[in-house]
């Protein structure tokens, strides 16, 4: 195990590098230059000599190297520098919207063993039943509606119609509901068809007829047995998905006027707030790859298969 | 009943969904492509004398918040949403199929390289890389196609060159290299027509997703910019109003949802029908 661990960890050095050099690039790829981009975002009009004082001011003319290597060690210790934007520090701006979100996330994933887990077990206890149709319609309805529908129409009931939830904000502990049940409904809809048909295969198999066999009731052998190994696939697809999630939530934070990642880095791209774009490009991929890692350990914890075959 | 008719009749129930949704998505698309015929409207004329109308014979979805039919702009919104939905996905799915083809029989380092490509690529959500896309290049359609293009063709290709390595070593390939075809021509007529049903059915689920993915960039504003018709960018312009007329929001959600729900189907049961497992 602990082979494995080092051996996924100094797979991340070229990754990171990648990473840095891709964060770094992107503004001086941008068409103009990254010195116009800050006059634009700063409201000035972008003459010969404004452009020559911006490029001197955010250190533009220096060699390349030297600006990559100044700007990653400022990164590496998560100094963003300064938003072209508001002209204040971005990273207690860009980590308040990270906690925002991870909440967001969070919520979603207690949505998600709540309503997917039941929904799941449910439908394998009688496969082809009038109950498994109805989740099967449920989860295909849940995958294909577009989320900027679901979250309105959730706003629509319950904060117009019934005046139970906020509709838009983030001020106590309700208003993470709908936002949060609005970015869950796309994955329950697969994690409830995973788990159902993980329990059907899993209920065919020998170590179940074994544990029949030795006389254990069937409520032991559910629970012991066929939920035990029924959950390895819903986890291992579970954790791939959590950094999806944390990307996905762009739309349900527009929707729901969230002040997460999502917010922030369309506000950003509008405002063609390039340090801020950067430091979201450097937050997301540290948040995924650590996500991921995690997920490949826990599975390989789980699931010895994936040790040896690594 | 035993269990032979059950399953008959699953099946027929089962196709009959099929139908049902193929004929649905018929109907939008069709509609959609006739667009300028059967548009009872112009889509940009305002009158805003007529604002918020209810439905009648002339705006059979009543009008939005500057007077302009709802009906005729869903059926233009169609035609710009499914069309650079198709494009999107047809493009990649042909680069992706291609590539994979090329280094699921060619291996060495070919496929290593793509591979160290996807591994890269696979490192971040899509959506991660289109945002940064988009942020680069500017908000607009194009750069949404460029930026779905380039997240998109690597899925396919992962799959071809999966589904390629399964066959490659099967006699009838052996037989064709022993009897002296070029790669090229092992490629294209003797693996591509082997994975195509496969590929078609993998096309068909990505193109909802797509659908579901451009909408979505346009209801940011990153997309298809206003006023033109697009089913996200609707909705977009019609969030503002949805404590005053919710009808501007449900219409071309409503119709997103039937359009991504019937492709769904679809490609699930064609999938079943391949008896393809998927991860």
């Amino acid at each position: 195990m602990g082979k494995y661990i080092a051996k996924r960890l100094l797979q991340l050095i070229p990754l990171l590098f990648i990473v840095s050099i891709l964060a770094f690039g992107l503004v001086r790829i941008l068409p103009g230059g990254a010195a116009a981009a800050y006059l634009t975002a700063r409201n000035i009009a972008p003459t010969k000599e404004s452009i020559a004082a911006a490029e001197e001011y955010l250190g533009l003319n220096q060699p390349l190297l030297t600006q990559y290597l100044l700007w990653l060690k400022k990164a590496a210790s998560f100094d963003f520098g300064i938003s072209y934007a508001t002209n204040k520090a971005i990273t207690p701006e860009i980590f308040g919207a990270l906690r925002n979100t991870m909440g967001l996330a969070a919520m979603a994933v207690v949505w998600l063993i709540l309503i997917s887990v039941p929904l799941g077990i449910f439908s394998a206890k009688k496969p082809n039943g009038a109950f498994d149709h109805f989740s099967r319609g449920f989860a295909f309805l849940c995958a294909s509606a577009p989320s900027f529908l679901v979250g309105f129409l959730f706003v629509l009931l319950f904060s117009v119609k019934l005046k139970l939830l906020p509709s838009f904000g983030k001020k106590d502990f309700t208003s993470y509901l709908m936002p949060s049940l609005t970015l869950a409904l796309g994955y329950i809809a697969s994690y409830s068809r995973i788990l159902r048909n993980s329990l059907l295969e899993n209920m065919g198999s020998t170590n179940v007829l074994y544990a029949r066999a030795r006389g254990l009731t069937e409520k032991r052998i559910f629970r012991a047995h066929t939920l035990r190994n029924s959950m390895i696939p819903v986890i291992s697809n579970f954790c791939l998905s959590i950094g999806g999630m944390l990307a996905g939530s762009v739309i349900v934070e527009s929707v729901f006027s969230w002040p997460g990642m999502g917010r922030l880095i369309i506000g950003s791209i509008e405002a063609r707030d390039y340090p801020m774009i950067q430091a979201y490009i450097v937050i997301m991929a540290l948040l995924y790859i650590t996500v991921n890692l995690s997920a490949d350990i826990l599975c390989a914890a789980i699931n010895p298969k994936i040790r040896y075959e690594a | 009943m035993n269990m032979k008719t059950r399953l008959i009749l699953k099946r027929m129930y089962r196709r009959k969904s099929v139908a049902f949704f193929t004929v649905i998505l018929l109907i939008i698309v069709l509609s959609s492509i006739a667009a300028p015929f059967i548009a009872p409207n112009d889509v940009y004329k305002t009158d805003l004398l007529n604002r918020f109308a209810a439905p009648s014979a002339q705006f059979p979805f009543g009008t939005d918040e500057l007077g302009r039919c709802i009906f005729s702009r869903i059926l233009f919104g169609g035609r710009a949403s499914l069309a650079y939905a198709l494009i999107a996905t047809s493009i990649a799915s042909v680069i992706g199929t291609t590539v994979g083809m090329i280094s699921g029989y060619k291996g060495g380092w070919v496929d290593g390289l793509i591979m160290r490509i996807c591994d890269i690529m696979y490192s971040f959500p899509h959506l991660v890389i289109t945002l940064v896309i988009v942020a680069v290049l500017g908000s607009g359609i194009y750069n949404i196609l460029i930026a779905m293009l380039v997240t998109q063709w690597l899925y396919y290709a992962r799959m071809s060159r999966s589904l390629t390595i399964n066959i490659r070593n099967q006699d009838f390939v052996a037989a064709a290299r022993s009897s002296g075809s070029s790669a090229f021509k092992i490629i294209f007529k003797h693996i591509l027509p082997n994975i195509i049903p496969q590929m078609i059915a993998i096309t068909t689920i990505d193109f909802g997703h797509t659908i579901l993915t451009i909408s979505g960039l346009s209801f940011l504003g990153l997309g298809v910019q206003p006023p033109s018709p697009e089913w996200g960018a609707l909705i977009n312009g019609a969030r503002d109003f949805i404590y005053t007329d919710i009808k501007l929001l449900l219409w071309p959600g409503f119709i997103i949802l039937l359009v991504v729900l019937s492709v769904n189907v679809i490609g699930d049961n064609l999938r079943d029908a391949l008896d393809m497992k998927m991860d």
